[in-house]
């Protein structure tokens, strides 16, 4: 039980209203609904408080003070204002300042619709302002997805205590003084590993990625709250759809147990070659020809319950469709191997962030299926092994992961070769498309055996998930994942207590038109000048 | 009016920078009262006695000071604040090129009062006679005993550090802002969060001091605060020294006693008068707005005229003690515009208000000088200047530096109003200036 002490009670616009003691006035603000500005602060960075966008006015003993909201923390008795006609002018000088020389270039600018400093001015700049045009702003390349928009940039340094502080690069800084102060790189430019979260961390547009330039604006954008399938860290990601529903772009979500405010460069930007690429299988197939759904599965199942047959099975798969496949395969009698991607290294950065070493999402989740089940299941080297001594006839092998992660397995003697992959790099008896994880919906279990909800951002190229072939394959009616999901956690002693709707719970569809960190948008709701129709309701 | 050294006591002496002359002056007699026959709470009740307060600026008593650090659990270290950063004011360098050891006995006479080990001496790097010398006075001194070694009967030891600090800096704010730069960041003070009042030092809660009020110790201590007291007004005893520079003929920095007379009689009498017998204009880099010459004349030389924080009639504050005279060759617009440049160049660039404020400001002050064809709104510059000027008091600016730029500016602007609104109407002609106004880089200073 936490300490009496741990609440304190203070009053918000005239509510009186419990906080945490040790808490910001600014995160007191936030949980009570109340929004003010905070354009250099971010929750994940240290708090340098120099935009003074934050001001509120604060009685406590020695009297009533104009303070910054994000540096001052809550004490019993405080009573905070923000509606009060000081502070208000006062914000709103602050924000008047900040965009004297920002470019106003929203037209043209890929952070319009989720800009912070558009939705601060929206709810607290001044009325109307002479806005003397800046000019254009000279765009600097710092690297291959990030650019630099100098004439947009607020100075709230934000990207360069990220580099200090979470990436460590230090790539990011500050130079000059006074009115000359920016925001500069060495001549390497960023190039590290965590570059795209400056992207996200910039709140007036001025680090881009060139990429959004051209991509449909945010407001047009419906997100879907996942998990990323790029490594075994599995980072809590929001992934956003265009009215196309082709996923645009990746970005983190808050998960302070796995990936805190950020994702890797890899995950972020990865996707889209699988996802998308010009090599992504659009149907079954076999060496000579194309075949039906329907047709190849007949096939497969007909083959595999023939003796001498074995199943392979990926870390790329969820927990769900694995334990369907795990399924089929005991029906079909068949022998179980499981593919151990090859370790990289895990890579830890100064924040806390990591990147697994391993590339596989499910390795841990796959794995524990494997120690629970009845029927043995063995490794890579195994395979090769029983191959080498002619008792694999069939083989089903599923990949399932990215181009550069493939299997190495010497094939010769087995006599019938079903591959299940998202692009076709082998000859084989029967190739069948798989799911790419932004197509899935299941579970995944990192390499710190947290469990991390994957849900389909798009709908399967192929026609049909992976979840639907392994049933299909299992001779099972078609069921949801959460059912298997529930199946598994009645099974397995490890997974008793969660299902899909407990993962779920804090996470959700954003309706079309509130992209990922859309707030501006999400404030044209409140005051009830855009309404947006949720299509799916 | 004639000059009444107490800080400057000796100055003109030959070799006034080498401890055995200062010795012989009765030098660290003070510090050796103050390590070896009293301890440190008697030196803090000597220095309240005395009233002394601090002349960096904000005038608050330095005992209190200390007391207050005390409470708060004490400090590790001092800071000596040796980078004046005002245009027209080199108080604490001069005193540190010419009586290094005054500096430093100052120096150790606060570090024991607040049982610190540590003393770092922030010069600024640009000072290389005032760092050369305040180095070698620290060997002569590290020498016969008087720092890194225990001391009297107290043992109390103390290590002196001489650092060179990136100059000019922010106008205000140095209390925060030099722990910054010994750590090697960037020259930006941070923001107060409204709790701990230390600034602190890789961690350690520190006290951040300008030379000049240090270097009033060592007489206190071997004088007694009585003879200090004598001096000066109730609130403020002593003296204060006050850098004079501009359209002057006898440029220099000159002791007085606090609230033996005005502006006008030092700079008639001591400072020579204005060059060429000509109307003046003065410039206060302190925190006071600008006067104009009449006003200035009668001004008494006391910080409690000033409503900060001697709470008299004249809005703003006395500052450091410094004056800059400009004679009515100069155009106030003029000067105005050159002052607000160089103080934005000065500053951090962290808060909105200061960096963009001051750029608008800049501007617009540019196009009064040069006239042009289209009418400006002079209210919409005052407007500015204001928001300028109440940036820390509100909260928008972490540190006073914008409201010393605006404060400046505001007086001089209000100098000559009229001129304002004629260059600010279309079709004013551009004001040439050919009386720059010197300051203290350019003028010949007496010792
Ligand atoms: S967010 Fe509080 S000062 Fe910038």
């Amino acid at each position: 039980m936490p300490p009496m002490t741990a609440r304190c009670h203070i009053e918000i616009d005239d509510r009186a209203v419990e906080a945490t003691r040790g808490q910001s006035v600014l995160e007191a603000l936030h949980t009570h609904g109340v929004v003010v500005p905070a354009l250099c602060h971010h929750p994940g960075l240290s708090c340098p408080a120099t935009c003074r966008s934050c001001v509120v006015q604060v009685e406590g003993q020695g009297g009533s003070r104009m303070v910054t909201a994000c540096n001052h923390t809550v004490a019993e008795g405080m009573i905070i204002r923000t509606e009060d006609s000081e502070s208000r002018s006062l914000r709103s000088r602050a924000l008047a300042e900040m965009v004297q020389r920002h470019a106003m270039e929203c037209p043209i600018c890929p952070a319009s619709g989720e800009c912070e400093l558009q939705e601060a001015i929206g709810g607290h700049g001044p009325q109307a302002q002479a806005h003397e045009l800046a000019g254009s702003s000279e765009r600097v390349a710092l690297g291959a997805r990030l650019h630099f928009e100098a004439g947009r940039c607020i100075q709230c340094s934000r990207c360069a205590r990220f580099e200090q502080e979470v990436s460590g690069a230090g790539q990011v800084g500050i130079k000059g003084r006074g009115p000359q102060i920016e925001i500069t790189t060495g001549p390497a430019g960023v190039d590290h590993p965590l570059s795209g979260n400056l992207v996200d961390l910039c709140p007036a547009g001025a680090l881009v990625d060139p990429a959004s330039t051209v991509a449909a604006p945010a407001w047009t954008l419906r997100s879907v709250d996942t998990t990323c399938g790029s490594c075994a860290t599995g980072c809590a990601v929001r992934a956003d759809v265009d009215s196309a529903g082709q996923v645009t772009r990746l970005r983190p979500r808050l998960d302070s147990d796995v990936n805190d405010w950020w994702m890797c460069d890899e995950g972020r930007f990865g996707f889209d070659q699988e996802l998308e690429g010009r090599l992504r299988l659009p149907e079954p197939a076999t060496p000579d020809e194309e075949t039906a759904w329907h047709v190849a599965v007949d096939r497969l199942r007909r083959r595999m319950a023939q003796p001498r047959s074995a199943v392979w099975l990926s870390p790329f798969l969820t927990l769900e469709e694995a334990s369907v496949l795990i399924d089929a395969a005991t029906t079909w009698g068949a022998r179980l191997f499981l593919w151990s991607v090859e370790d990289r290294g895990e890579m830890s950065f100064p924040g806390g962030f990591r990147i697994s070493g391993s590339r596989a999402p499910n390795t841990t989740g796959v794995g524990r299926l494997r120690e629970a089940g009845e029927t043995s299941v063995g490794t890579t080297k195994d395979l090769q092994t029983a191959i080498g001594e002619d008792q694999v006839g069939q083989l089903l092998m599923c990949g399932g992961g990215p181009a550069g992660v493939r299997p190495r397995l010497d094939r010769s003697g087995v006599s019938f070769l079903a591959t299940h992959n998202l692009v076709s790099y082998e000859k084989a008896d029967l190739v069948l498309p798989a799911s790419h994880w932004l197509e899935k919906d299941g579970t995944f279990v990192n390499d710190r055996q947290q469990l991390r909800r994957v849900r389909p951002a798009r709908a399967p190229m192929a026609g049909q998930t992976d979840l639907e072939l392994f049933l299909q394959l299992a001779g099972r009616e078609p069921t949801s994942a959460a059912e298997i999901f529930r199946e598994l956690a009645s099974r397995h002693e490890w997974l008793e207590g969660s299902s899909h709707a407990q993962l779920d719970a804090n996470q959700r569809t954003h309706p079309q038109g509130v992209a990922a960190g859309g707030a501006w948008v999400d404030t044209l709701q409140r005051q009830g000048l855009l309404v947006i129709e949720d299509p799916a309701r | 009016m004639q000059e009444r050294r107490w800080l400057l006591e000796g100055v003109e002496r030959p070799d006034a920078d080498a401890l055995d002359v200062y010795r012989r002056n009765g030098g660290y007699d003070g510090a050796w009262r103050a390590f070896d026959e009293i301890d440190p709470a008697a030196v803090i009740d000597e220095v309240e006695a005395a009233g002394l307060r601090g002349h960096g600026g904000a005038w608050r008593p330095v005992a209190a000071r200390w007391r207050a650090a005390g409470a708060l659990g004490g400090v590790r270290a001092l800071l000596v604040d040796v980078s004046e950063s005002e245009s027209g004011r080199f108080r604490d360098r001069k005193l540190a090129e010419r009586l290094p050891h005054r500096l430093i006995e100052g120096a150790l006479i606060a570090a024991h009062a607040l049982t610190a080990d540590d003393v770092y001496l922030c010069v600024r790097a640009d000072w290389r006679r005032a760092r050369s010398v305040l180095g070698h006075a620290m060997d002569e001194a590290r020498a016969a005993g008087w720092i890194d070694r225990a001391l009297g009967r107290s043992g109390h030891a103390v290590r002196l550090h001489l650092h060179p600090v990136p100059g000019p800096l922010p106008a205000r704010g140095t209390d925060q802002l030099l722990p910054h730069l010994i750590e090697c960041s960037r020259p930006e003070p941070r923001a107060s969060n409204g709790t701990n009042d230390l600034p602190t030092l890789f961690g350690a809660p520190v006290l951040v001091h300008t030379a000049a009020t240090l270097a009033f110790l060592p007489a206190i201590l071997a004088r007694g605060s009585g003879a200090f007291r004598e001096l000066g007004s109730a609130d403020f005893p002593g003296t204060v020294a006050i850098s004079v520079s501009g359209h002057i003929r006898r440029p220099g920095l000159f002791e007085v006693e606090i609230g033996s007379g005005s502006f006008g009689e030092l700079i008639d009498t001591l400072a020579g008068g204005v060059v060429d017998e000509t109307d003046l204009l003065a410039v206060f880099p302190g925190g006071a707005p600008a006067l104009d010459g009449d006003a200035l004349k009668s001004l008494q030389i006391d910080p409690g005229v000033w409503s900060q924080p001697g709470g008299g009639e004249h809005e703003g504050s006395f500052g450091c003690g410094t004056i800059v005279v400009a004679d009515d060759a100069v155009t106030p617009l003029d000067l105005a515009a050159r002052w607000l440049d160089h103080a934005a160049q000065l500053g951090c660039g962290q808060c909105p208000v200061c960096r963009e404020g001051s750029v608008w400001l800049i501007q617009h002050l540019q196009r009064l000088r040069e006239g042009g064809v289209t009418a400006i709104d002079p209210s919409a510059l005052q407007e500015r200047l204001e928001i300028l000027a109440h940036g820390e008091g509100e909260g928008l600016a972490i540190c006073g530096h914008p409201t010393v730029a605006a404060h400046v500016t505001q007086g001089l602007l209000q100098i000559a109003p009229e001129h304002v609104d004629s260059q600010a109407s279309a079709g004013a002609t551009p004001i040439d200036d050919d009386a720059p106004l010197r300051t203290a880089d350019s003028i010949h200073l007496r010792f």
